[in-house]
């Protein structure tokens, strides 16, 4: 009953975020005019010519609410409580303080803090498992290398981050040769005399220096300083605060692992670190990753939310959750205002959270 | 040789002065990327003048305030930078003209044409009427070079080293690669701004003019007391009813009151707060409205957003405590004085009590940061004068000094909170070092 109740908020969700223009669009979804049928919610997503819905169309299928995101009331309705009527319909859920519609802004909310969440998750998983999984599995002494290796490493990397700062290389180049660069690292053979990077002891120390930082402040701060917004600066700010969480994570759950016979076995048949991270030890720390990711989009989006709430984050012709609920902050005697965003955005909360649990419990049973 | 003699110098005596050169580190990229917005904007408030009615004395006073702000300092002691770079390449002001000759040097032209080319034209527009010269002006602000040879030909009249720095710039140049190392000394900024932070000079408010440590501790009373007696509650609370939840499992009350618990936890504080004034305030509910003026602010303000706080924090610390007790009702110790046949009350508050409390500790010294930043949300929304209004307002207003001290503090107290922490705990149980080793 609970797995049927989260797979239908899924759909839910998902329903929501994709097909946003079909439920809420100020165009007819399919309208004929001059005895041909056009599609007038496609046109956002790029695959119609036309610009404007003529007036003299006969209109076939109408979304669910006549009104975009950003469809300003004809008539002005600033502000206006639910189910209140207008000439294009109804706005069930009110309208905000610029009368915009604020069941069309939940709906494309919807897609932005699954996108936000997702995206934020997918790099702070991806810088945090870079690093926790390589302090787990290599310790402070396990990575050995002669000393020409992090010389040299050494001076390509001031070399790239001087070109990158004066713009004599580009951002793509910069990133693909600073792969090459931990690839040459990785590859260079250990030889007679050798240095060990104590790289463990250094992520922890990154971590904890993360942790010391007044996360929400200097997001805040950080945030005033974009004139810019769109959704991936946004997703890396929250990214680059939520690496920690990950790295800690992953490295606590692999290095249980990482010394054990096993894996210590596996390395002294030279099979390579790269195989026995990827086909050994992923699969051991699978579940609380994925557990944790869930937990983590819920977190991402809640901190969208309040960043928006404060009146930072992405602009005002963005309708995200907390956006709708900024303006409660200056009219708090609109209750709709309040409620129904913030029902969304619980319930979304709640959603990612049990589904979390329900990983845990899954992965319980696994390895029972 | 090993690298982990670096790591034994950065961790034992550098801990706190790691976490405070991040922290400042940060504070400086976000000030400095600050600066980048507006330099134009004076913050004093006193010479607001209408923008472009002399274009001249316009830029003039533009490059003063960027002085007065220590934007014609280099960032930091040494600057590593392409060998066409002229030496002193941070004096250029206004940030907008030094974003386009950064770009023109990015192109390969030499430094020195530049400075000669800026020269000259500013020169010239001093001496022309104010339309000629917000064009002439304007031409300092390009940054193509062919775009700047174009605008260079229609310069009427050219004086003579203009001519052959416009000859010069209309030639082809190939980017320099090649770094120099420049040395700055001490008259930094980098070095000024923490030199100043830490001799007590924390500078004045650009809004107001008011001194940062006067609004600072005119702000702290207010988040000191709310923090304080939200924490007190929050403590008082969550320990009863978590040991209540731990023993008695299967009661329906205690079933529900979790799951309520865990409701208001999930739910974020700024919407309950946002609901609590939209329905529980005076023409509806019980509670005052939000103060006004902060001269109106009475205690009965202060009843909502402590209810606010306890209700979002409460579900956390009282699971977390339900958890920690469960974990320590389960082991041996607690079974054998119970079948001594003690009174689970006397069980309770003399033995498995005071060892569950001890991870207690470790969140209240993550709370200690809180307890002076405040609650943003809380603050914001019931307009309380506290820290968390001030540094809210400060962002707002791109209040940059009272922004990075605040910053600074709390990110010093989250430190002193974090260490005092663990040394409690290992003065309160010293089996904790063992385990650590």
């Amino acid at each position: 009953m609970k797995k049927f109740i989260l797979y239908s908020i899924a759909t839910f969700l998902l329903l929501l975020a994709v097909g946003a223009e079909f439920i809420a669009n100020d165009d007819p979804i399919l309208y004929e005019f001059n005895d041909q049928w056009h599609c007038g919610a496609c046109k956002e997503w790029g695959s119609s010519t036309e610009h404007q819905t003529p007036g003299e169309a006969r209109e076939i299928i109408n979304p669910i609410v006549s009104f975009g995101a950003n469809t300003l009331s004809p008539e002005g309705l600033y502000l206006q409580p639910p189910m209140t009527e207008e000439g294009q319909g109804v706005h069930w859920l009110g309208t905000d303080s610029q009368s915009r519609d604020v069941f069309a802004g939940l709906v494309y909310g919807t897609r932005y803090a699954l996108l936000i969440g997702a995206i934020s998750v997918l790099f702070a998983l991806g810088v945090g498992f870079f690093l926790g999984a390589s302090a787990a599995y290599y310790g402070n002494k396990r990575l050995r290398r002669p000393p020409a290796a992090w010389l040299s490493g050494m001076l390509l990397l001031v070399i790239l981050i001087y070109l990158y700062f004066f713009h004599l290389l580009s951002l793509p180049l910069i990133l693909v040769s600073v792969g090459l660069l931990l690839l040459l690292i990785y590859f260079w053979p250990a030889g007679r005399h050798n240095w060990s990077l104590p790289i463990d002891q250094w992520v922890t120390k990154g971590i904890e220096l993360f942790d010391s930082l007044p996360a929400l402040f200097v997001l805040l701060a950080w945030s005033a300083t974009i004139d810019s917004w769109n959704i991936w600066n946004l997703s890396l700010l929250i990214a680059f605060f939520r690496w920690p969480t990950f790295a800690r994570l992953i490295r606590a759950e692999m290095s249980r692992w990482a010394n054990s016979s096993w894996i210590q076995s596996l390395r002294d048949l030279k099979m390579s670190d790269l195989w026995i991270i990827r086909t050994q030890l992923i699969n051991l720390i699978l579940v609380p990753i994925s557990v944790h990711a869930a937990f983590s989009i819920a977190g991402a989006v809640s901190i969208e939310a309040t960043l928006s709430f404060l009146g930072f984050g992405l602009g005002a012709e963005v309708q995200s959750w907390g956006r709708l609920l900024s303006d409660a902050r200056q009219f708090f005697q609109a209750w709709w205002l309040v409620v129904f965003p913030g029902l969304l955005l619980v319930l979304f909360l709640w959603w990612t959270n049990q589904c979390a649990q329900q990983l845990q419990k899954l992965g319980e049973k696994s390895t029972r | 040789m090993n690298l982990r003699a670096l790591n034994k110098w950065l961790s034992v005596p550098g801990s706190l002065l790691l976490s405070l050169l991040f922290i400042a580190w940060i504070a400086f990229f976000i000030q400095n990327r600050s600066s980048q917005l507006a330099d134009e904007v004076d913050f004093s408030g006193a010479s607001a003048l209408p923008m472009h009615q002399n274009p001249w004395e316009d830029r003039q006073r533009i490059i003063r305030n960027g002085k007065k702000k220590d934007l014609d300092l280099p960032l930091f002691y040494f600057s590593l930078r392409p060998n066409n770079y002229p030496a002193d390449y941070h004096e250029i002001l206004p940030l907008r003209e030094r974003n386009a000759a950064r770009s023109l040097l990015e192109e390969g032209v030499p430094g020195k044409h530049i400075l000669s080319l800026r020269n000259e034209i500013s020169r010239i527009a001093a001496s022309v009427p104010q339309e000629k010269a917000n064009r002439y002006l304007k031409i300092l602000e390009l940054d193509k070079r062919k775009d700047l040879c174009i605008a260079l030909q229609l310069v009427e009249s050219p004086t003579k080293p203009l001519q052959n720095t416009i000859a010069v710039l209309c030639q082809e140049y190939s980017t320099s690669y090649w770094p120099n190392l420049y040395w700055h000394g001490l008259h930094n900024r980098w070095h000024l701004q923490w030199k100043s932070f830490f001799t007590g000079h924390w500078g004045h408010s650009r809004v107001d003019g008011q001194a940062v440590n006067r609004k600072i501790s005119a702000a702290l009373p207010y988040t000191l007391m709310i923090n304080g007696a939200s924490l007190f509650l929050l403590f008082l609370t969550a320990i009863p009813i978590g040991s209540w939840w731990a023993l008695r499992p299967d009661a329906f009350a205690v079933r529900m009151s979790r799951q309520l618990a865990y409701l208001f936890y999930v739910a974020p504080l700024f919407w309950l707060a946002a609901l609590a004034i939209a329905f529980l305030t005076q023409p509806q509910g019980i509670f005052p409205l939000p103060a006004g003026a902060s001269s109106d602010l009475g205690v009965k303000h202060f009843a909502l957003p402590l209810l606010c706080i306890w209700i979002s924090g409460f579900g956390y610390l009282a699971r977390l405590f339900e958890d920690t007790l469960k974990a320590e009702w389960n082991k041996p110790y607690i079974t054998f004085s119970r079948h001594r046949g003690l009174s689970t009350q006397k069980v309770l508050l003399r033995y498995a009590l005071p060892n569950a409390l001890l991870p207690m500790i470790t969140l209240v010294g993550a709370a200690l940061p809180a307890l002076i930043s405040g609650s943003l949300v809380i603050e914001v929304l019931f307009n309380i004068p506290g820290m968390g209004r001030l540094i809210w307002w400060s962002l707002i207003a791109q209040d940059w000094p009272v922004v990075i001290i605040t910053i600074l503090l709390i990110g010093i107290f989250a430190w002193l909170g974090r260490w005092g922490a663990d040394q409690l705990s290992l003065y309160l149980d010293p089996r904790i070092q063992w385990s650590e080793k």
